[in-house]
């Protein structure tokens, strides 16, 4: 092994339970708990001021986001690792906690050695999923990436004016002042709107900024960008 | 509901048992670890599927089931303990607020709760006074010592200031109305204030309830006559 010892911070909702895992954790000597912290801003600034091998947060105890806090410490850019603590049965946390871009995911139902040997491993730059949810996970984002397929094929079926109507109802502008925006008549960005729920499959103009939103249509086509 | 308070004639000397059943085996196989290094309590865990075989002799002194342990309710859980450990309390472990905890403790009638919410010195406190030990863990704490008036016992520790404060004019042998007075409240504000003492110290009375204050270490104030 290469450097001896793995740093990790921890976050999470309840004091007893980070007390108890700083206080297993840092027995082990090939470990070193930096701190804890139990609110979500204050794991991501401590792991943005100590930068941590490996961030450890629970995502399976109530009032604490778990993955909200793995999606903040990916976004600061750090080579800071994440492994996110879940149930061994709550399929769609494990698949948020991928999506929020965590490098390994342990249960509650694991030991405190093998929570160790995943902080190790995720140090090396390997993941670590349990072998059991693998093939759930697999389906479950086969099944995500087909959705966001159809979602895709739905939203290129968009005229270029309904591409720019849609870019404005998004962030949130009524029909009278699209239509001011886009220089048409308010009878025209009304046709547009309804043609825009139908194509989308939605009901709602706020149905359809959740649909821009879940199928991360923003980034991917620099929709309401500006 | 028979209750083994200040359990203080156990024999010294010997290592204090505490039996840990639940399935969270990462939390609570830590926690083990940290009441084996920091009280000299020595704890082991086992999970709710292998209960049946444990023959862990002598008894424990103290058995603590996690709250999520039992995929069909606590119920069958806390037969099974009290057949194979007749007479050992069971203190739950929850993972919520004092209110939810100790209406399920209650319901279950168990001995008492713990919550992994609290600070560890906090939990550690209540399981070592369980076990008649007093913990460095416990002791040392700064957290632990909040509350005016000095230390106070589980589980007068589970209570507010404010129902602390009810409580010791329940002691002194005030009557509701009295206390409604006494801290200009309401009557009704008091009435709250009772049923959510009594639900917190596990007691069905205001009598239950000034026998189990005394025992924890409450005392009449000096100087009142007492009733």
């Amino acid at each position: 092994m290469g450097s001896s010892t793995t740093t990790v911070v921890l976050g999470g909702g309840m004091p007893a339970v980070l007390e108890v895992l700083d206080f297993a954790l840092s027995r082990r000597p090939t470990v070193a708990v930096l701190g804890w912290n139990l609110s979500v801003p204050g794991t991501v600034d401590q792991v943005a001021a100590r930068n941590p091998d490996v961030a450890l947060v629970c995502a399976d105890l109530p009032h604490w986001d778990g993955i909200k806090a793995c999606a903040d410490i990916k976004r600061l850019g750090t080579p800071t690792r994440v492994i996110v603590i879940g149930s061994e049965e709550d399929q769609a946390t494990l698949i948020s906690a991928v999506k929020a871009g965590a490098d390994g995911y342990v249960t509650v139902a694991d030991s405190v050695d093998d929570l160790v040997d995943a902080l190790h491993q995720v140090c090396r730059g390997e993941s670590r999923i349990p072998s059991l949810m693998l093939g759930s996970l697999l389906r479950g984002l086969i099944e995500l990436r087909r959705e966001d397929d159809a979602a895709l094929e739905r939203f290129t079926s968009l005229g270029n004016r309904e591409r720019e109507v849609l870019e404005e109802l998004v962030t949130g502008l009524d029909n009278h002042a699209i239509a001011a925006k886009l220089h048409l008549s308010p009878h025209t960005v009304r046709t547009h709107t309804q043609n825009i729920l139908a194509k989308l499959g939605v009901h709602s103009r706020l149905e359809a900024a959740r649909f821009v939103f879940e199928h991360d249509l923003l980034s991917r086509f620099g929709i309401g960008d500006r | 509901m028979h209750l083994a308070r200040n359990g203080v004639d156990a024999p010294e000397g010997d290592q204090r048992r505490i039996l840990i059943v639940g399935a969270r085996t990462l939390y609570l196989q830590a926690l083990c670890e940290l009441l084996d290094g920091t009280t000299g309590l020595c704890a082991s865990l086992l999970p709710p599927g292998q209960l049946r075989d444990s023959s862990m002799d002598p008894s424990p002194e103290v058995v603590l089931l996690d709250c999520l342990a039992g995929s069909d309710g606590l119920e069958p859980l806390v037969g099974k303990i009290g057949e194979l450990h007749t007479g050992t309390p069971i203190v739950l472990l929850t993972w919520g607020s004092a209110r939810e905890s100790s209406k399920q403790a209650a319901s279950l009638h168990a001995e008492g709760w713990v919550s992994m919410s609290l600070p560890i010195a906090e939990l550690v406190k209540v399981i070592s006074d369980r076990t008649g030990r007093v913990s460095d863990a416990g002791a040392t704490s700064s957290r632990g010592a909040r509350r005016p008036g000095g230390a106070v016992e589980w589980p007068l520790s589970a209570l507010s200031e404010r129902e602390l404060s009810v409580l010791r004019l329940v002691v002194d042998g005030s009557s509701p109305d009295e206390i409604a007075t006494t801290l200009s409240i309401s009557r009704h504000t008091v009435r709250t204030h009772l049923q959510n003492v009594m639900a917190k110290m596990l007691v069905r009375s205001r009598t239950e309830m000034v026998s189990v204050a005394r025992k924890s270490g409450m005392r009449p104030t000096p100087g009142l006559p007492q009733s």
